[in-house]
């Protein structure tokens, strides 16, 4: 009952514009572009990169919401120690196109940055697109506040029909935490490449703690997605944070590895028996979707024979990486042996970045 | 649509002109420098419930919000006529207990855990002036400057940046402010009042904890208009519905809020 209460009492605080946005349509995504541009030559065989950025919260502050920490809000000086350790990174690493998830956009846990004209201004990109996958004008939970997160694609080359695709809400949650809760999506644009080879750029992020089928109804739509611009003719990069890991991995259960101090699964009386997030085996062949319809830019055999120099992510900051949620897959072939986890990248965030070659033409 | 608008102009303009006489039963809902006879009090559910203690000074504070927001106000009249009043207004807020009631982990959360909430005060002085322009109906102004103490360890990520709760606590994060108030009051006809009120939240100066983390502009102006009708049920008794625009300049952008209001007055009188 005083849930309900706060929730009628935030209602009406927030009446003017909706105090959540609920993502129910297809969108256009926000547009970002420098002044005065001129777009980068055309190339046959381009550079893409990956990388979940955790709104410049780093990997050394402990969150509350993802790293057993009691952090909530973080300090303006944090956020731009950080952006700007992963901006000198992309300027070192210099993809022609980036997909980007948790990007934050004038949230109060990062300070009320613009991370996308932050990173924009800072970098050689000269095109970007944002579509927002959490904006609420005031989280009533944990000093959360207000936050729009979302996922970016930045690109050297102008970018057309950007649009912003809903996916399907998790359904293992009550009614009230579902509404204030993260809708991930998917976004797309069409590249132009003046003189070259147009094609479609897809970025995602799908949901980190499901415990029901949430992901695999999230991918068959992302698929669908892929699929029908593909359709069309012209070649397709798409990539993201899937929060899954490949089906042929050794290790599929890392309960204890992002286990709070205070907890404990896998015991007789334990409720839940394993942590939300971190059981990867009911889902270990849902990625297969993707992997029979798209070119990986890890093949499963190479991912198979060496499987630690490929993971990206961990949610303990003093271990080193130790699962793989990120990747990129095309619709036509990559360079061979071109994909690379970038795995020194440890203090930038709680994954690490992945790029590879493509073959647009 | 169009009908409701011309009935409502033409309601408020016919009991302007067709009172000629103060009506007895008419109650303030407005702050005004007007002060209640010894003894009198009214309160209401969102305004600060007012005591009459002497013919020239009234007491006012929240009947619920006192135990977790103290909050006092204090009016001397020292001038009045038939068509006006002047009075001086001295209050002090201390908001320490309620920041730490809504600093917590989970649904309620509206302050972070992580942050300490210091023990603080906010004193204000102002003056406000009465101007009964017709019988039955009074135009009011006030300047209040507020200023706040042992703020200085108070952390800008305690803010809550929502309309109503930031202009009434900027002034914790920013030291100092003025805030400024025009508000008209009266009868429609002898069931129904008006109120309507328009304030100004200043915070011009500056606060480098807070400016180091959020800019500086930010938080330092906020505007809030409101018109409510009121049903008049019985002598002492009036119920009342309308709505507030908003605007502020918050630490994420200018944004203008639309809200509801409801409320009642309830005055005791001897």
């Amino acid at each position: 009952m005083p849930k309900k209460i706060l929730f009628l009492l935030l209602l009406i605080l927030t009446s003017c514009d909706p105090l959540v946005d609920t993502i129910p349509e297809v969108r256009e995504c926000v547009n970002f572009e420098k002044n005065n541009v001129v777009s980068a030559p055309a190339k046959d065989t381009i550079s893409v990169m990956t990388w979940n950025i955790r709104f410049g919260c780093g990997s050394e502050i402990l969150w509350f919401g993802d790293a057993c920490g009691s952090r909530t809000v973080l300090k303006k000086s944090e956020v731009v120690e950080y952006l700007d350790l992963i901006i000198e990174e992309i300027n070192t690493i210099k993809p022609d196109i980036l997909f980007l998830q948790e990007v934050d956009l004038f949230s109060k846990r990062s300070a009320y940055i613009d991370q996308m004209q932050y990173i924009l201004d800072r970098t050689y990109f000269k095109y970007a697109i944002f579509g927002t996958d959490w904006n609420i004008q005031f989280v009533p939970s944990d000093g959360n506040g207000r936050v729009n997160e979302g996922d970016a694609i930045f690109s050297v080359w102008p970018l057309s029909e950007r649009t912003l695709y809903p996916l399907p809400l998790r359904n293992d949650l009550d009614a009230l935490t579902k509404y204030f809760y993260v809708r991930e999506t998917v976004i797309s644009c069409k590249v132009q490449m003046p003189g070259g080879t147009n094609f479609y750029a897809v970025n995602t992020h799908l949901s980190a703690y499901s415990t029901d089928d949430t992901k695999y109804r999230q991918l068959e739509r992302y698929v669908k997605i892929c699929d029908s611009l593909s359709a069309k003719g012209l070649p397709l990069v798409t990539g993201g944070d899937y929060n899954l890991i490949p089906p042929n991995s050794d290790s599929t259960d890392y309960c204890d590895e992002d286990k709070c101090t205070s907890e404990h699964f896998h015991g007789a009386g334990d409720i839940p028996l394993h942590k939300e997030g971190s059981n990867y085996l009911p889902e270990i062949d849902w990625l297969n979707l993707l992997y029979d319809k798209y070119i990986p830019s890890l093949p499963l055999s190479t991912y198979k024979a060496n499987q630690s120099s490929y993971f990206t992510h961990t949610t303990d900051p003093n271990m080193f990486w130790d699962r793989t949620l990120d990747y990129l897959f095309a619709n036509r072939p990559w360079v061979e042996n071109s994909h690379k986890a970038h795995q020194d990248l440890r203090k930038h965030s709680d994954h690490a970045p992945i790029s590879a070659l493509w073959r647009v033409k | 649509m169009r009908a409701i608008v011309i009935a409502f102009i033409f309601l408020v303009f016919s009991s302007v002109l067709s009172f000629s006489k103060d009506n007895e039963n008419f109650i303030n809902y407005s702050k005004s420098a007007n002060v209640l006879p010894k003894g009198d009090f009214r309160y209401s559910l969102f305004g600060q419930t007012e005591v009459g203690l002497s013919n020239k000074l009234t007491i006012s504070a929240h009947p619920i919000m006192l135990f977790v927001s103290p909050s006092i106000d204090l009016k001397y009249n020292f001038m009045k006529n038939e068509k006006y009043s002047i009075s001086t207004i001295h209050g002090a807020t201390c908001p320490t207990l309620l920041l730490n009631l809504v600093k917590t982990k989970g649904t309620g959360g509206f302050i972070s855990p992580e942050f300490e909430i210091p023990f603080m005060l906010s004193i204000r002085n102002g003056i406000i002036g009465t101007y009964k322009y017709a019988p039955n109906h009074i135009l009011s102004g006030s300047f209040v400057f507020e200023f706040a103490l042992f703020n200085s360890s108070l952390d800008p990520g305690t803010s809550i940046d929502i309309p109503l709760i930031s202009p009434r606590s900027a002034v914790y994060y920013r030291n100092a402010g003025f805030d400024l108030a025009l508000s008209a009051e009266g009868k429609i006809c002898n069931k129904f009042d008006y109120a309507g009120k328009a304030e100004l939240f200043l915070f011009p100066f500056s606060n480098e904890r807070y400016n180091s983390e959020y800019d500086k502009t930010t938080n330092s102006l906020f505007s809030e208009f409101s018109g409510m009708i009121f049903w008049n049920i019985n002598k002492s008794i009036k119920l009342g519905a309308g709505a507030r625009l908003c605007y502020g300049y918050y630490p994420y952008g200018e944004q203008w809020h639309l809200l509801p209001l409801l409320d009642f007055v309830k005055y005791v009188g001897k």
